[in-house]
């Protein structure tokens, strides 16, 4: 009952979040009709013309927007996603910088290094696998990532849509 | 044949052409008209102007014209990425590096790949869930409309101006070597088609044109690689034996290509060009456009995922195409002038390496690839510049939000134009200048106002406006003023003496980067205002609508 009673709140919050936004940010795109609901729900100025657009438009708006950003912040999966998300993307700048830099300096201070042949008698010489696996690691760092990402982050994306909206 | 591209160009030839009848009336390496890649050329043309007569029958609201509706597929996206991003300069330019240079050629393209990560770990989705049709919708999510609109509309067109000057230039001397024709043609034949493109199809027609171009790209490029790479039995190994041994001799091979050389030899120069090349990719605007173009943060993150596997396969075929053209072309009679230098530059060793494996037809093809190469490139910046002048200027800055669509779509029309007639006009003016700066400059300049100002605001909660706008301004002035006092210009432009210039470097992204985010950082906590304060309250609610897309563009229509 509770939750249900959540769930309607929420709806609602998101009914009115969403309308926000839109007449915030669209309303060029926004029909007639849609502009006198607008104003129906008693906005004084047109938000277009407020210098706080998306956080001072009115009060009421600005409390409904707050207890949905906390009920979602409240949300302990939504910290689970954020934690486990921003780590996961950091983790793997630092990976891409780390390989490309490490690349970069060896260039700089040991080319000889990479100059030397993959193996006796060869032309070929290890600096070109080397340089052709930062590419290919790259991409393999992007499917990843997005492997990841179309799993667990959207996961407990869902989820937390689920039971916050 | 002649006449057909002079009769399409006419009207633009008259305004464009008279204050600079005379610098162009010298066409210096003009050869004889070639025919079947005027043909192919024409064939493209006839297709990406059928593709924008499709396109503008469904162009009809503003999310139509900035984002094609945001209707883009991951994939599609992906390959419209690649489009936008492998110019002509970097097929011709890093096969040309490698053709002279040898083992360099990859250093230097790893670096034009690695922000592509970094950009899916960081911008992509993020971008997505909090923008609408530019960047600067981001950067004023929470932040102030005028200054911050300013700023980011600043950064644009800095970047879209400088960046098509170079695209123009490139462009008018590869069309008059290609296809014979006059440089002041070719310029305003590419100036025509790309008003046509983006102020007729808007997005919806600079997408497919990209996306077809990419395609035609990588698979001309695959096709050139697999006829070099059988000309070696298909192993790299004889391809690299041959190659040693052409720049040396049979006794002696030549060692010093498959190793580095000349290109990375100061260490910090090396960390400054990766700066310039990662964030700048990062802080190019016509990319980060693009990520408005799909329907949600998931098909965002596609999008680059495919785009990094294009780009990436790509320089790796220009590397064997490079390579393979030491082979084909260094000691090759038919491609050198009378001093044995490769005939007209480095620069077209792909493209005569595809007439040596493939004959005419080849390069015919080749040739009408890197000029749709080149359309969709600028097609591409321009409507990023327009939209940054009807988006962020016109409706947001002097109409403070009460354009209605229409007259925002009817502004990014007109500043269509007037970008393509400014854009013909400096490419012609820079006919005979000296341009090797300008890519540089637009790195340095992307990665030091656009992309530190979209970070900042995307991650860090303490931002204000006037942190950003004082930062960002920073990175704009330091990175020009060092650019300008850095050896090409103050040297090799401005006439010092060789070792004068007051920043010894060429790469100001390692200076000019770190003092913007400097700047953004001291002068954000220093500020104590109401408004301040605001902004910091409304990073929560930004934040929860980045994590989770709620809220976000196109996430409430369906």
């Amino acid at each position: 009952m509770v939750k249900a009673t959540r769930i309607l709140c929420a709806c609602v919050f998101f009914a009115r979040l969403t309308d926000h936004k839109r007449t915030c940010r669209e309303l060029a795109i926004l029909e007639q009709g849609a502009r006198t609901v607008r104003f129906a729900h008693g906005s004084r100025q047109a938000p277009a013309n407020s210098r706080y657009p998306h956080s001072s438009t009115t009060h009421g708006k600005l409390t409904m927007q707050q207890d949905l950003v906390h009920a979602i912040k409240s949300n302990p999966k939504y910290h689970e996603l954020v934690s486990k998300r921003s780590s996961f993307g950091w983790f793997m700048a630092i990976l891409m910088l780390v390989i490309y830099y490490g690349f970069i300096l060896i260039i700089a201070y040991a080319p000889s290094f990479l100059a030397q042949p993959v193996a006796a008698g060869w032309t070929m010489t290890i600096g070109i696998p080397i340089g052709v696996g930062v590419i290919l690691a790259a991409f393999a760092l992007t499917g990843i990532f997005i492997h990841r990402a179309n799993t667990v982050f959207d996961e407990l994306s869902n989820q937390i849509k689920e039971e916050v909206l | 044949m002649r006449l057909l591209p002079v009769t399409l160009a006419t009207p633009l030839l008259l305004l464009a052409s008279s204050a600079f009848a005379q610098q162009a009336a010298a066409p210096a390496v003009q050869k004889t008209l070639n025919i079947p890649a005027i043909v192919m050329f024409l064939t493209f043309v006839a297709v990406t102007l059928g593709i924008t007569y499709w396109a503008a029958q469904r162009t009809k609201t503003a999310k139509d014209f900035y984002a094609a509706g945001g209707s883009l597929t991951g994939l599609q996206n992906g390959f419209a990425i690649a489009g936008d991003y492998m110019s002509a300069a970097s097929f011709l330019g890093i096969a040309g590096l490698v053709y002279t240079a040898g083992f360099d050629g990859l250093i230097y393209s790893v670096g034009w790949l690695v922000g592509w990560p970094l950009i899916m770990f960081m911008i992509a989705e993020q971008l997505k869930n909090l923008g609408k049709f530019t960047f600067a919708d981001v950067v004023t999510y929470r932040l102030q409309r005028v200054p911050m609109r300013t700023l980011a509309a600043t950064g644009t067109m800095v970047v879209v101006i400088l960046y098509l000057i170079g695209q123009m230039v490139g462009a008018g001397k590869l069309i008059q070597t290609l296809f014979g024709l006059d440089y002041t043609y070719a310029v305003v034949i590419i100036g025509a088609l790309m008003i046509t493109y983006v102020m007729f199809g808007g997005m919806i027609a600079t997408s497919w044109v990209q996306i077809i171009k990419a395609g035609l790209l990588l698979g001309g490029a695959t096709l050139i690689a697999i006829l070099c790479l059988w000309h070696f039995g298909f192993s790299p190994e004889e391809m690299f034996k041959q190659a040693t041994i052409v720049r040396g001799s049979a006794e002696a091979p030549n060692l010093k290509i498959m190793g580095p050389g000349t290109l990375v030899t100061s260490p910090i120069d090396a960390i400054s060009l990766g700066m310039a090349l990662m964030f700048g990719t990062a802080g190019l605007p016509h990319i980060l456009m693009r990520f408005f173009t799909v329907p949600d943060a998931k098909q965002a993150r596609r999008s680059v995922f495919y785009a990094t596997g294009f780009i990436g396969y790509f320089y790796i075929l220009t590397f064997i195409i490079g390579f393979s053209a030491i082979v084909f072309i260094t000691k090759n009679p038919d491609y050198l002038d009378a001093a044995g230098k490769i005939l007209n530059g480095s620069n077209m060793a792909a493209i005569h390496t595809s007439a040596f494996v493939g004959g005419p037809y080849m390069l015919g093809f080749i040739s009408a690839v890197a000029f749709a190469t080149i359309l969709a490139v600028v097609s591409g910046l321009t409507l990023a510049g327009a939209s940054a002048i009807s988006h962020d200027l016109y409706a947001n800055v002097f109409a403070h939000g009460r354009a209605n669509e229409q007259q925002e779509v009817f502004v990014s029309k007109m500043s269509t134009i007037g970008l393509g007639i400014i854009a013909v006009l400096l490419g012609i003016a820079f006919e005979n200048q000296n341009i090797a700066f300008l890519v540089g400059l637009t790195f340095a300049v992307a990665a030091s106002t656009n992309f530190p100002i979209l970070f900042m605001s995307i991650f860090w909660s303490k931002l204000t406006t006037r942190g950003a706008v004082i930062g960002g301004a920073i990175g704009l002035i330091t990175a020009v003023v060092l650019v300008v006092i850095g050896p090409t210009v103050w040297e090799e432009i401005l006439g010092y003496p060789k070792g004068s210039a007051l920043y010894p470097s060429k790469y100001p992204a390692i200076i000019s980067v770190t003092a913007a985010f400097l700047g953004i950082w001291i002068f954000s906590l220093l500020d104590s205002s109401e408004q301040a304060k605001r902004e910091h309250a409304a990073y929560e609610a930004q934040d929860v609508r980045c994590q989770t897309g709620i809220g976000a563009e196109g996430a409430t229509s369906h």
